[in-house]
């Protein structure tokens, strides 16, 4: 078949979505179909959210069926169009209140969060079939739109690379240095720490040099290392040389982390809000689900440092958990519609 | 645009028109309804607006194009027309009639434009902003006083979180999208069935299964997404018209090749009112490229 991926492009930025969307693409040829990525530029601001979904409406399509991904992507008109749903606009539904969200109770946002409910609820609602990353993410259309999708559920970047490695004394992390992953709780849980574990994290964002001066103020910068950007080769490295992986964002839509973690043979230490993580890391079991404060997320670190055969007990389960994690499958529920 | 057409067959004295015109005036977003002109060409169908219109029984021997004809009583419709009509349209339907070939235009047909949607999660940012409870359940048409302030109901059946209704706010209330518990006999007269649209429940319970459910946000999302799907389709004009269309067998334009009137279709379908500023920043970045100001021209639609 030919078919369209859908995807919604902000210019000059990268992450997990885009991986995304280039590893289904390959996912698809490799299944023996042609497939082309489709991307229409979008803004995040509240009152330009509606042209960027508007135009979706109006481009002309000519393939065998559509994936469409992400807002706005998801406005795409077509006769047969599956939804692989991996976030709303998220500042309008259950971001609200949070720093990035420009939606508040004025006339303005009231009316623009009524129309942004009403025109997705219709869109997705065309769809042959409605699928979702995780199941928080169905959870969340549920919740909003009175929508039903099914969870399905993909390997990660580099997870046929990814391998176990030996314990050893960094907890590791690889995160975006953003509000929404607080990478702030693992510079504050080294002060609590009372182990010599050390915590590396590897990312970039635009928090690194309050965690510098967070991390000086707190007198651990000994022991944390802010590595930046990393190559691939580095990142498998890492994971596969840490004691265990710490991620704890807000609410995250699925946790590719989680999954590179876990296939890496490594527990990981979350917290109780975290959204798609706690899909996969299970408490005492496949790693600790903490109360997400700083002395909760010290503790497992020491519990982990303090009981090696724990975290190789707990890193076997994860990387069991994980074992069938495939494409193939995935594909096959999304061209079967 | 060579949107299909219709040819209108009126009375001699014009009087049927007036019946049937919000439905004419609903079919002119896929179709073009107009007077009978041989200078069009022959029509895609034909739409007759009372078993006495003008030339009603040649349009029945012409059987290549399918004819809708308004009937007041389907039990008396003469057998010619019964036989020979493709879609009969009533406002009273009976159980002999074939429900494919009759389009039963409900006595409850409301302006859905007028009254868009709100989700349960819109609905409690309104209740935070107005300082009202966070589950908060309306109740009318039960035991209590008729109230007289229509503003008010739809205001209150607009926010709340779901709502035990009955009587003539029903559909009110569903068109709002809101999660609404009624009675058998008012599901029975809208057509909806339970579990879908809409909860039945004896009117003792309805309180206290509005409540549960308005604390259900899942549940109150579907139903109320459910609620409005069944009023476009089945209690509004545009609904009705699609409807029509559908029996006499003509596919809708999907998109216009005309810029500004596909574009215009998009919102429409989208269910965007007339006054959101998408729509109008939309139409106008559209003027722009062609030049022209008149969207009434370029669309179709007033503006």
């Amino acid at each position: 078949m030919d078919i369209c991926v859908c995807g919604a492009q902000v210019p000059f930025m990268r992450g997990g979505a885009e991986q995304h969307m280039d590893n289904l693409v390959s996912a698809l040829e490799a299944a023996g179909h042609r497939a082309e990525l489709v991307r229409l530029p979008t803004v995040w601001d509240r009152t330009r959210i509606f042209d960027a979904a508007l135009a979706w409406r109006m481009v002309p399509i000519e393939a065998d069926l559509v994936i469409a991904t992400n807002f706005p992507s998801y406005f795409v008109a077509h006769p047969r169009k599956v939804v692989w749903l991996f976030h709303q606009h998220r500042a309008a539904y259950d971001g609200i209140g949070g720093p990035w969200s420009d939606f508040g109770l004025d006339d303005d946002s009231l009316e623009a969060q009524r129309l942004l409910t009403d025109w997705d609820t219709r869109v997705l609602g065309e769809a042959r079939r409605l699928f979702s990353t995780s199941g928080v993410v169905a959870a969340r259309l549920a919740r909003f739109n009175g929508l039903a999708a099914e969870p399905l559920y993909h390997p990660p970047p580099l997870f046929d690379s990814l391998r176990p490695g030996p314990f050893g004394d960094t907890v590791f992390s690889a995160t975006r240095l953003e509000g929404n992953k607080r990478p702030e709780l693992m510079v504050e849980a080294l002060a609590h720490s009372r182990s010599a574990t050390r915590i590396a994290i590897a990312g970039r964002g635009s928090l690194h040099d309050d965690l510098v001066a967070t991390a000086q103020q707190l007198g651990v910068t000994d022991r944390l290392d802010l590595l930046g950007f990393v190559s691939d080769d580095e990142l498998i490295r890492r994971y596969a040389e840490a004691l265990a992986v710490i991620y704890a964002p807000v609410d995250e839509d699925y946790g590719y982390v989680t999954l590179q973690a876990f296939r890496a043979g490594k527990p990981v230490i979350t917290a109780t809000d975290s959204g798609g993580v706690l899909e996969w890391v299970e408490d005492g079991v496949t790693g600790f689900v903490t109360d997400g404060s700083a002395e909760g997320i010290a503790e497992a670190v020491d519990r982990l440092a303090a009981d090696r055969s724990l975290a190789e007990k707990m890193g076997e389960a994860a990387r069991e958990r994980v074992a069938n994690l495939s494409w193939a499958p995935v594909v096959a529920r999304l061209t079967e519609s | 645009m060579n949107l299909p057409g219709i040819e209108l067959l009126v009375d001699r004295d014009g009087r049927q028109v007036e019946s049937v015109l919000p439905l004419v005036v609903a079919l002119r977003t896929w179709a073009d309804p107009h007077a009978p002109d041989p200078g069009l060409g022959p029509p895609m169908a034909r739409l007759a607006v009372s078993v006495r219109a003008v030339n009603l029984d040649a349009a029945l021997e012409d059987r290549a194009i399918p004819v809708a004809v308004v009937v007041d009583d389907p039990e008396t419709v003469p057998a010619r027309v019964r036989e020979r009509a493709a879609v009969l349209v009533t406002r009273s339907p009976a159980p002999s009639l074939d429900p494919v070939s009759t389009l039963a235009i409900p006595h409850d047909v409301i302006d859905v434009d007028a009254h868009p949607p709100l989700s349960p999660f819109v609905r409690a940012r309104w209740r935070e902003r107005l300082g009202l409870p966070a589950n908060l359940v309306v109740r009318v048409g039960y035991q209590d006083p008729w109230p007289t302030d229509d503003a008010a109901i739809t205001a209150a059946l607009a926010v709340c979180s779901a709502a035990a209704v009955r009587g003539p706010w029903t559909l009110t209330a569903l068109t709002l999208g809101t999660a609404v518990v009624t009675d058998e006999s008012d599901a029975q007269r809208l057509g909806a069935r339970d579990g879908t649209a809409l909860v039945v429940a004896e009117p003792v319970h309805a309180a206290a299964r509005a409540v549960a459910i308005g604390a259900d946000w899942p549940e109150a999302a579907r139903l109320g997404h459910e609620a409005r799907h069944f009023v476009e389709r089945a209690h509004s004009w545009s609904g009705l018209a699609r409807t029509l269309l559908d029996r006499l067998g003509i596919e809708r334009p999907r998109v216009p090749y005309q810029p500004l009137a596909g574009l215009q279709l998009r919102l429409d379908e989208l269910g965007t009112p007339p006054d959101a500023l998408v729509a109008l920043r939309a139409l106008h970045r559209g003027t722009d490229v062609t030049g022209r100001t008149d969207l009434v021209d370029l669309t179709g639609r007033r503006r």
